[in-house]
Order: structure tokens, then sequence, then C-alpha cells
């Protein structure tokens, strides 16, 4: 009987680390200090990967680091010391790119498991067959592959492959773009990428700005597709995303992968998960190759298309079930009326329209204006610690 | 060591070889990127007058791999020196189907460190062609620490991105309108890039010539083995001045003196552009505000 399939996050620092499994994903990826495709992001020290390690063991749920960069000559310097204190802190898996670094890993640290990065963009089923060879033990493959390319990859292999199901997406084929290199002088292969494919350019002999950005891929409605075909893990694309973005994302594909599991799964439940998602979303979203050969449709062909919302408005700190106070630090703007719900770490959801708002020290104000005050609220349910309250959906 | 060229028509490879160079890369219909092709039974013809590459560096697809392994059969009974290929599923096919090729390893811009070189090369892979995104002092260090030959581009338009997607096709029909050539031209700022579309989706390149000539200053003496120019594009008189330059080079590197030496940087700049790409330049990638960013 296969596993059941794996809710696999991004986490940029801790506390995302932390969000991201609480609200339901069964393993994380991060990214060290060095050697990750997220240069500027916060990433972990060996302390935080070490906290990161522990807390997600005891949840029973997995670490995995990337140091997926395309090396250059001088990266190789420390790399051991690097890994080994990485395996030390008890990281469960490397995701890397390089096939040296492939064999490397497996030689000093034959305990870790090593995944492929999608920066090697692995298309076809002889790829998968050579890092099977190198004893790799998971693939995650281009995201120019449709359902049945990654069925086929599966049946004939049967290695474990990692596939991504919401995000953003690279125009290019990941490790095959190099536009940042030379517009910004900022290495995209080594953690730099300047996002240049969502520039606008002028085009010859057109009025009209040419881009190429992509829209974001959204697979809720393919979970049920996953499993069935034997995918391993479903990958949420974003190391910098925020801890609202990722408690919002796992929350929902931790609903639709059980309800897949149970037989619980309805159109109706898929719908207010999209809906959800798609609010949470900053960009429009496709299902890209998965589906379909990507086409026009999967486009923005009007320069920046990035929307924020303000949806998320405020974060669980406390519950007091004696006086059913909650206390909340505020994100957005809120008033009394205000039609609201908590979402929990559990998928327990509750909905009100908020009545009396006070500030800490229980005298009531007229608004909720000012991010991160500590408020209190009256809430008759319980509210577990780390929920977050959003404007209903 | 010797100069290599990627022409800009298969039909145009006697120019260049009664210019005093008869290697060539050109690609295998259908599976290779920004390189003209040509058909199996085309390559047969050429390979018999000419020093062939053979690119296949298409990211593959599974459709594709039964016929991508029995033309890499059929090229290996060809008298050629050998297949380019970026999909490692390649390397997969000739190490299970025992097929007699040698193999350069053509990752575009993840050719960049000498282990991974020397990794290939234990994998029986001979020859790598280096990224054109690293700098001259990386490229030598490669040389130096690893045993595998060397290519590297010192002239032409570098490819910068490649997109199964086909970009061009897809603004077009934006702004309805139909794509009237292959190749646009794109601006932003003060910079001009090459859009090309194929049927294997959309490349952008550099509009910026790569000039070598000072580069190969320090790659001919160290005997980096192959050293590519990539005639796609350009102008046939400029290209005749640039294979005339840099064969010169070639022929008298130890000859010229430090002032001549100047005379012909300054000659080439007036000709292609000073623009010598990532040989001394070092890209950043982690801290903003860096002196080397853009």
């Amino acid at each position: 009987m296969r596993k059941k399939i794996e809710l696999l996050s991004p986490a940029g620092d801790l506390g995302r680390l932390k969000i991201a499994l609480l609200y339901g994903a069964d393993a994380v990826y991060i990214g060290g200090q060095n050697y990750s495709l997220r240069a500027n992001a916060t990433n972990f020290s060996i302390e935080e990967m070490k906290e990161a390690c522990d807390f997600a063991h005891h949840l029973g749920k997995k670490v995995y680091q990337t140091v997926n960069i395309v090396f250059h000559n001088e990266d190789i310097d420390g790399i051991y010391d690097y890994l080994k204190q990485a395996v030390d802190a008890g990281i469960d898996a490397f995701i890397v790119s390089d096939p040296f670094i492939i064999s490397y890993i497996k030689k000093n640290f034959p305990k870790v498991e090593v995944h492929v990065s999608t920066q090697n963009s692995t298309t076809n089923i002889e790829t998968v067959k050579f890092f099977q060879k190198e004893g790799v033990d998971r693939v995650v493959p281009a995201r120019e592959l449709s359902k049945e390319e990654i069925k086929e990859i599966i049946d004939a292999t049967g290695l474990d492959i990692e596939v991504f199901i919401h995000g953003a997406m690279c125009t290019f084929y990941s490790g095959r773009c190099t536009l940042s290199n030379y517009v910004t002088n900022r290495d995209s292969n080594r953690g730099g990428c300047s996002q240049v494919c969502r520039f606008a350019f002028d085009i010859e002999n057109q009025d009209k700005k040419f881009t190429m950005a992509t829209k974001d891929l959204n697979l809720a409605r393919y979970i049920q597709d996953m499993i069935e075909i034997g995918v391993a893990s479903l990958k949420v694309e974003g190391r910098m995303r925020s801890h609202y973005y990722l408690a919002t994302v796992m929350s929902s594909y931790r609903k639709i992968i059980d309800a897949c599991y149970d037989g619980t799964l309805t159109e109706e439940l898929l719908e207010q998960q999209e809906k959800i998602l798609s609010r949470v979303a900053n960009r429009e979203t496709s299902t890209h190759y998965f589906t379909h050969m990507a086409d026009d449709t999967d486009q923005y062909y009007t320069g920046r298309q990035e929307l924020s919302n303000q949806d998320f408005l405020a974060y669980v700190i406390d519950y007091d079930a004696t006086n059913q106070i909650v206390t909340i630090s505020e994100r957005n703007y809120f008033e009394p009326g205000t039609d609201v719900e908590i979402f929990m770490p559990s998928g327990k959801v509750i909905s009100f329209t908020i009545d009396k708002i006070y500030n800490e020290n229980m005298h009531e104000i007229e608004k909720a204006c000012h991010p991160e005050e500590i408020l209190k609220l009256k809430v008759n349910s319980v509210v577990e610690k780390d929920s977050m309250m959003r404007i209903k959906i | 060591m010797k100069y290599v060229i990627i022409p800009n028509d298969i039909d145009e490879l006697d120019f260049y070889k009664e210019k005093g160079i008869d290697t060539f890369i050109i690609g295998l219909e259908h599976y290779a990127i920004n390189y003209p092709t040509a058909s199996l039974e085309k390559i047969q013809e050429l390979s018999q007058k000419y020093s062939l590459f053979i690119s296949v560096n298409k990211n593959i697809f599974n459709s594709e791999l039964e016929d991508v392994k029995n033309q890499l059969i059929e090229l290996s009974k060809l008298s050629i020196q050998g297949v380019l290929f970026y999909d490692l599923g390649i390397l997969n096919m000739v190490q299970e189907n025992r097929i007699s090729i040698d193999l350069v390893w053509h990752q575009t811009h993840m050719v960049t460190n000498y282990n991974t070189c020397n990794y290939y090369y234990e994998k029986g892979v001979k020859t790598a062609f280096l990224a054109n995104e690293i700098t001259l002092e990386e490229m030598l260090e490669i040389k130096k620490k690893s045993k595998i030959k060397c290519m590297v581009e010192v002239f032409g338009y570098p490819i910068m991105s490649h997109s199964r997607r086909k970009l061009l096709t897809n603004y077009m029909k934006s702004i309805g309108k139909e794509k009237e050539a292959r190749t646009y031209l794109l601006k932003e700022q003060d910079n001009t890039y090459r859009l090309k579309e194929t049927e294997d989706g959309a490349s952008i390149l550099s509009g910026k010539l790569i000039n070598g000539t000072k580069p190969l200053f320090s790659l001919i003496p160290n005997q980096i083995d192959y050293l590519v120019l990539d005639m796609q594009e350009v102008d046939r008189k400029i290209g005749k001045q640039v294979i005339d330059t840099y064969l010169y080079l070639f022929k008298n590197i130890d000859k010229i003196d430090s002032q001549e030496q100047e005379e012909i940087i300054q000659k080439m700049n007036a000709i292609i552009g000073n623009h010598t790409n990532f040989f001394y330049q070092k890209t950043i990638y982690k801290v903003k505000g860096d002196k080397n960013e853009k």
C-alpha cells in the first residue's frame, strides 16, 4: 500500500516553519545560510535548523534543506562542514541540483536522503533513471510536465516523485535562465534571481510592452489525480511568503488531501478551498503544463500584476476560556460589524461578526487600525493558539 | 587547441573552411536549441567533408526518447567529433545502450565548476562546454583542475534563457497580431536583447556580441581545447574580420607584444564592441547593494 501523499511547504524562517507544520504540512523545505536558491531570504542558522528539526520531528514531520545552487569553483570550500552541521542538526534530506553534490552527499552522509531539485529540469524517464542509479531518493521534475508524463515516469521508475502544486512559476526552464545575470548581474543559479521575467520590455515595431510573466500555479482541483498516479509529495512554492499565506495554503491543501483519502471530497469543498486560495494569492492562477501545453492564457501582458489584499486581520496570541476572551495582534483594519472568521491549526473555522473591540487593558476602542497592536475580542468558541483571523470568505 | 564555428547556416561551411576553420557545431533536427540544424541524412553527408560536433541540447520528453536513442545510435556510426548534450537522459541512454559516442557536457549555464566536470569525466564524458556566465579565472581553474577538455565561447550572441512557452506567439496573440519574423529585438533601458522562437519554445539572447579578443590572450596559452565562435545572426563581413583576427592571434600569440595586443583589442572593440561578457565580471547573488550590482 502506498504511503499517504506528503504535503510539503516552504519555510523562510523558523516562525514560518512552525506555522506551516502546525497548519498541516507533513514536511518543510528550508534554506541554510549558503548554497540555497533564495540567497536573499532570511534562511536558517545551524541553531535554528536544529530547533526546526526538533520541532518537526516532535510532530512526526520532516525538514528538507535546499543545497540546490549551481556550484562555482569557489563554492565547494567548506561544503563538508556545512553539510555535516546540517546532518547533525537533524535534516532529513538535502534538495540538490548539481550531480557532483549528489554523489558527494551519498558518499559522505549515506543515511541522509537526496532529492533532485526542479532546478535540474528533469523532463523524462531516462533522466530519472540516471539519478536513480546515482542513489537519489526523490526527483522533483520540471514544471513543464503533464499529468501523463509524470505518471509515465512514476510507472517506469518507481522512484518518489515530488510535484509542484501551488505558487509562482518560472517563465523559463529552471536552470536554463540567466536573464538575471545579464540584466542585473545577479546570479540566478546561485540564489540571486531578480525576476527579470516580470519586467516589461519594449519590442521592435510594436506599441505595447512585451511581457512574459506567468500566472501562478494552482492545482487544488487535481490532488485526487496526483494521488491516483502515485505522486509521493506535493510541493508548494514560496520560501519568502508570509505566515498568513502559508497557514492559509497549508490549511486548504490539508483539507483537500484528507478529504481525498477519507472519501469526503465534494465539489462544494473544492470550490470553497479554491476561493480561499484565490483570496490569498496576489496573482491569477492557472494549471499550466499539468493539464495543457502552456499557452497565451497562462501569462500576463500588462506588466506587473501583483495585488495585495487586507484579508488577514489578526494573529491569535491567546485564548482565555474562562472569560471567553481572545487576545490578538492586529494586522489589518477592522471595526465592529466586520464579518470575520478565525481559522485554526486543527482546520477548524469559526465565523462571527465583530461586536466590540478592546485594547490590552480591556477598554473598548472604536476600530482596530494599528498593525501589531494587542487587542482583545469576546469569542464564545474555543480558539486555538496560533489561529488567524481574516475577513469572512 | 582549435577554433570551432557555429555557422549561421549549414550551407556556409565551405566559407569557414576556406578561412582555415573546419570544425563546426550544428544541431540535430528537432532536438537542438539555438543551433542551425540538419537532419541525420544531411549530417551523414556533411560528416564526410567536415569535422562536426552535433548538438542535441534540447530538454527531451518521454515521447521523444525512442527517437533520440535511435538517432544517437545512427550518429555513433558516423565520423563525428562528438554529441553535445543538455539532458542527462542522453547520458543515461548512451551508457545503458553502450552507444559508442563521445559526449560533450553542454548544460549551458550549469557548467560552472571543476568538481562537476571531474564527475562527468569519470562518467566517460570527455569534453565540457563551459558556461558563458563564469569568469576567465574560473575557466582557467577548471582547465587546470580537471582532465576534461574545455570548450569556451569567444564570440557570438550568448543565450540567456530558454522557455518551453511560445512567448512571442503568445504576445502577438494578446495584441491581435501574428508574428512576422522568428527574431524580434527587445529593449530595456539602454540594453537590447534578441527574442527568438522556434517549435521548441522561445529563447532570449543578449544583444551584445561577446568580444573574446582580450580573453584569447589567456585562453590560447592555457591550452583551452576548443574556442567557439557563434556566427548566428552575425553580419558576414564582421564575422570574417573576427575570424581573421582570431586566427592571427592563434598563430602569433607568442610574438605579439603588449603594444600590439592593445592595438588588436582596440581594433576589435571598434568592430564588435567591447563587451567581454562575464570573462572579467563576477556575478553576485547574496549581498544587496553590492558594487557589482547593475
